[in-house]
């Protein structure tokens, strides 16, 4: 005779099992969850990080070798309103080794590695008092080729420098930071952003920066705009 | 098959601590890979803003040292001065182990008279504890040599040496904008007849009534010209008006782009219209004299009683007149040049009242006064002046776009002065001797590297 289990003690044991198996399913899964959630806020630590530190960096370049060309002209280095934020600066600079003139497309400088092709560049007299944008086509030799005629004429030793415009702007449907660069698309910086407010103190130089994730964390940080200041 | 299924269960066992062993390893590594960025970044924070504190403190030591010499110590301050034996390889004040290195560079532009010299020191900040570096390039312009006066957005030039700081406490005049303010005895060359023998196309080494009779076709004698508007028309162009005597009323006011002035002298009253490098010039007559243009020289033999603006706008946007008047110029008005989009960086009229022996006389002080009415806000004028004699200021608040040069001053308010050059050519006569001085300290740039 064949001894086999009663249906009582398969039932039992099936429960058992059934019991044994959904603590540990629950178990794995709770652990799971922890694992996500620890991950999930050291990457968002870390985009936090990551922003916080671009947008201190390009707040403390903002209007770096760019002080004098503003003064005089009066363009704006560092533009924002409530939830957006335009900075310029510039990222090398030359003086022209011979005069430029009206019409033509090519001036000399010193050749450096900033001087490269598609970048934006800013040339400008204080002396004849006049200025203008304009873009790197190619090198021809020595010569820089630009992309636009001159529109006015350079003496030498008139000043050209490479720009780098940055602009910040906050995505409210997509609770997205993005950051432009230049003539780019705006790029993610952060996601679950709630709000992104800047505000100005032109007293004392100074932005008062604030970030805020899932309306929960915030960040903020006070920030003195060196390069702005002139002396 | 009892020995297969123990060798099974220890297969499993195995693949189990390998698995495990791998989790483990892989959630520490990320752990410390984290915890390693983390550091990193915080330790490279900290380190980066150490240097930046000493790089601040030593860029404030640094301008302190700049503008604590006096250039003119020094033959060619741009080597003479910036160099390692002034501003050595130092240390970090905070922390010793920060060496903070200078690197200067010049270079020189020759003006007229004067050398423009642009210094450039890029000073490094860095540990040899990290791998990070703090840079800053900051440069220095300065001018040196024969500077015309109106250089100077204000320049007090007093027999005896007085103390600038007090005198600028007591005195109130505010420089906003560029460059820095001169206080106390400078040499300075003032050609009064030099300037006025170009502006009359007069060769020779004196200015003599003579000559000036010549010139406007009048029989030769020593007696000045007749009381009166003269016009001195030579070379396809109307080279300057003279005015003999006193003028009531001088007048400046735009429309478009034509420059009107009207002076008033003995009831009398005279318009001339002209329009800034171009050969347009019209009478009060309306008469017009066809291709001819107007060198926008005005000399006044006399005071001028009231200097005025018409209108919304003294100047257009291409003027730039120079008036010289023998004895005082009273300022009733604002004078203002009319907005335009191009950006102004000099002014469109540069007054001059200086001393010339051969225009002298009573009743003749040279001298410039501001004494407005009806302006509440205050009284704005855009001109550059240069005058010995002294400059009075009767209003509560005064706000000059251009430049004073005086030698003496008698300010009954506050005088802002915003520095805008004069491209008036008298910086040829009325100028410096030997002089140099620092106009711009700028930070460009402060950078990781």
């Amino acid at each position: 005779m064949i001894k086999g289990f009663s249906i009582v003690e398969v039932l039992v044991v099936l429960a058992l099992t059934l019991v044994l198996v959904s603590m540990i399913v629950s178990n794995v899964m709770e652990s799971n969850r922890c694992t996500q959630k620890i991950i999930d806020n050291q990457q968002r630590l870390e985009s936090i990080f990551h922003t916080v530190d671009t947008l201190k960096s390009d707040l403390t370049n903002c209007g770096m070798r760019l002080q004098e060309a503003s003064d005089t002209f009066g363009f704006a280095t560092f533009e924002h309103t409530d939830q957006s934020l335009r900075v310029l600066y510039g990222v090398g600079e030359e003086a022209l080794l011979e005069g430029g003139f009206q019409g033509e497309v090519a001036i000399t400088i010193n050749r450096n590695e900033f001087f490269s092709r598609r970048k934006e560049v800013l040339i400008y007299d204080k002396e004849r008092g006049c200025y203008e944008f304009n873009r790197i086509d190619k090198y021809e030799g020595d010569r820089l080729l630009l992309y636009y005629e001159l529109q006015n004429d350079y003496s030498e030793y008139s000043t050209v420098v490479v720009l780098k415009e940055v602009q910040y702007k906050i995505y409210e449907d997509q609770k997205s930071l993005k950051r432009k660069v230049n003539r780019g698309y705006f790029q993610p910086m952060i996601e679950e952003v709630t709000d992104f407010n800047i505000t100005y103190y032109p007293e004392s130089v100074s932005v008062l920066y604030r970030i805020e994730i899932n309306n929960k964390e915030q960040v903020r940080g006070y920030i003195f705009l060196v390069n702005l200041v002139e002396k | 098959m009892k020995h297969r299924n123990n060798s099974g269960n220890i297969m499993m066992v195995i693949l189990l601590v390998v698995l495990l062993t791998f989790l483990g390893l892989g959630l520490m590594s990320f752990s410390t890979l984290h915890n390693w960025i983390r550091g990193s970044r915080t330790h490279k924070l900290s380190a980066v803003a150490k240097m930046r504190s000493e790089l601040t403190y030593y860029l404030h030591h640094f301008y302190l040292e700049v503008f604590g010499a006096d250039i003119r110590d020094f033959g060619r301050p741009e080597t003479d001065f910036f160099n390692a034996d002034h501003f050595p390889d130092t240390t970090g004040v905070i922390d010793h182990r920060i060496k903070i290195r200078n690197s200067f560079s010049h270079r020189t532009v020759p003006k007229n008279g004067y050398d423009d010299i642009r210094v450039t020191d890029v000073i490094d900040v860095v540990s040899p504890v990290h791998p990070y570096g703090i840079r800053a390039e900051v440069s220095i312009d300065m001018v040196c040599g024969q500077i015309p006066l109106t250089f100077f957005p204000f320049f007090l030039n007093t027999a005896g040496d007085i103390p600038g700081e007090s005198f600028i406490e007591g005195n109130h005049p505010v420089n906003g904008g560029d460059g820095n303010m001169v206080i106390g005895g400078v040499e300075v060359e003032r050609d009064t007849g030099g300037f006025l023998m170009d502006c009359l196309g007069i060769q020779g080494d004196e200015l003599t009534w003579a000559l000036i009779r010549m010139k406007f076709g009048f029989e030769l004698s020593d007696q000045p010209l007749p009381n009166g508007v003269h016009l001195l028309e030579e070379g396809g162009a109307v080279r300057c008006i003279f005015i003999q005597g006193d003028v009531e009323r001088l007048a400046f006011f735009a429309e478009g782009d034509i420059q009107k002035i009207r002076f008033v002298r003995g009831g009398m009253s005279y318009e001339y219209h002209y329009k800034p490098g171009e050969d347009y010039f019209m009478h009060w007559n309306d008469r017009r004299l066809e291709d001819k243009g107007f060198d926008e020289k005005i000399l006044v033999n006399g005071n001028i009683g009231s200097l005025e603006q018409v209108g919304d706008a003294a100047f257009t946007a291409s003027s730039n007149i120079t008036l010289f008047a023998s004895g005082t110029i009273v300022i009733r008005t604002n004078l203002l040049a009319a907005l335009d989009s191009k950006v102004t960086l000099s002014t469109h009229l540069t007054l001059l009242s200086c001393f010339e022996k051969l225009f002298g006389g009573e009743g003749k002080t040279p001298g410039i006064v501001v004494e407005t009415v009806h302006i509440e806000d205050g009284a704005e004028i855009q001109v550059s002046i240069v005058t010995d004699g002294k400059v009075v200021n009767k209003n509560p608040k005064l706000k000059v776009e251009g430049g004073i040069y005086c030698e003496e001053l008698e300010n009954q308010g506050v005088i802002e002065v915003n520095h805008l050059k004069s491209n008036s050519g008298c910086g040829a006569f009325f100028r410096t001797l030997d002089f140099k001085t620092i106009y711009h300290f700028h930070i460009r740039s402060m950078e990781e590297v």
